[in-house]
């Protein structure tokens, strides 16, 4: 994926500084990324795609940060999101 | 009644005035050649015809069809592909890109996309195990595998199923 192609997509990134450090690829998700692991694709209920153990629930934005508080994240009271 | 004509060489034909062909016209000569000039433009025109004929029977049901047929398949796949690939490239849920309507008209082309698919999957490995499943009603892949394993065991599928067929050779 190209820089245009990027900003096209995120149009934030227009004002910021970024580079692209790899190539796209199908084996990660941006989540499984963020956690620190390229090896598999996060997603709950998929197919061949792993979802930690006792997480019952995927696919909502309750789910995603309990996944990245068990990971080192923490919840900051900033309202800001930005689709995908 | 025409008589031995006096300018003919071989004294064998008669002239006949009536035609007048001039003067060294032999009647019976000029009626065979053109008798033979009529027989050999027929069958020119009969070979002409049949070649015709036989060229419109072989599109209709011979090689051509079939090759115009998979042509039309290659082309809806390729489009659907890159419409999937260009809407879908920055989503992070497989079951959602799966839903995507390219992905379901690729699916519904049913049989005929199995090559297609398996050569897409060899050369731009991308989640079509999905589609695979959905056509072809199998599925090869371990429960435990990951991406790569993924691929190569539909890869391994089509080799096993199509002896003659290698995904490296007729495929790629």
């Amino acid at each position: 994926m190209t820089r245009d192609e990027l900003q096209g997509l995120f149009p934030k990134l227009a004002d910021s500084n970024f580079s692209i450090e790899s190539a796209m690829t199908p084996q990660y998700n941006c989540i499984a990324f963020a956690v620190g692991d390229e090896s598999q694709w996060w997603e709950h209920g998929a197919r061949l795609c792993y979802w930690p153990p006792g997480m019952t629930e995927g696919g909502t934005l309750d789910s995603w940060i309990r996944v990245f508080e068990r990971h080192g994240y923490d919840l900051l009271s900033i309202n800001s999101t930005t689709d995908n | 009644m025409p008589g031995r004509d006096s300018s003919c060489k071989t004294e064998k034909h008669y002239w006949s005035e009536n035609r007048g062909r001039g003067p060294y016209d032999c009647a019976d000569v000029w009626d065979r050649a053109r008798e033979r000039t009529r027989r050999e433009l027929g069958r020119r025109h009969l070979k002409a015809r049949y070649d015709s004929a036989s060229r419109i029977v072989e599109t209709i049901a011979g090689r051509k069809r079939p090759q115009s047929e998979a042509a039309r398949v290659e082309l809806i796949f390729n489009q659907n592909v890159a419409r999937w690939k260009s809407e879908t490239l920055h989503w992070s849920s497989i079951q959602k890109m799966i839903s995507h309507p390219s992905y379901l008209r690729i699916i519904g082309i049913g049989k005929p996309v199995i090559p297609l698919l398996i050569r897409e999957l060899h050369n731009n490995p991308d989640h079509w195990f999905a589609a695979l499943e959905a056509v072809t009603g199998e599925n090869p892949v371990p429960p435990t595998a990951n991406f790569p394993q993924a691929v190569a065991a539909w890869v391994e599928w089509w080799e096993r199923n199509n002896d003659s067929r290698r995904v490296t050779g007729t495929l790629s």
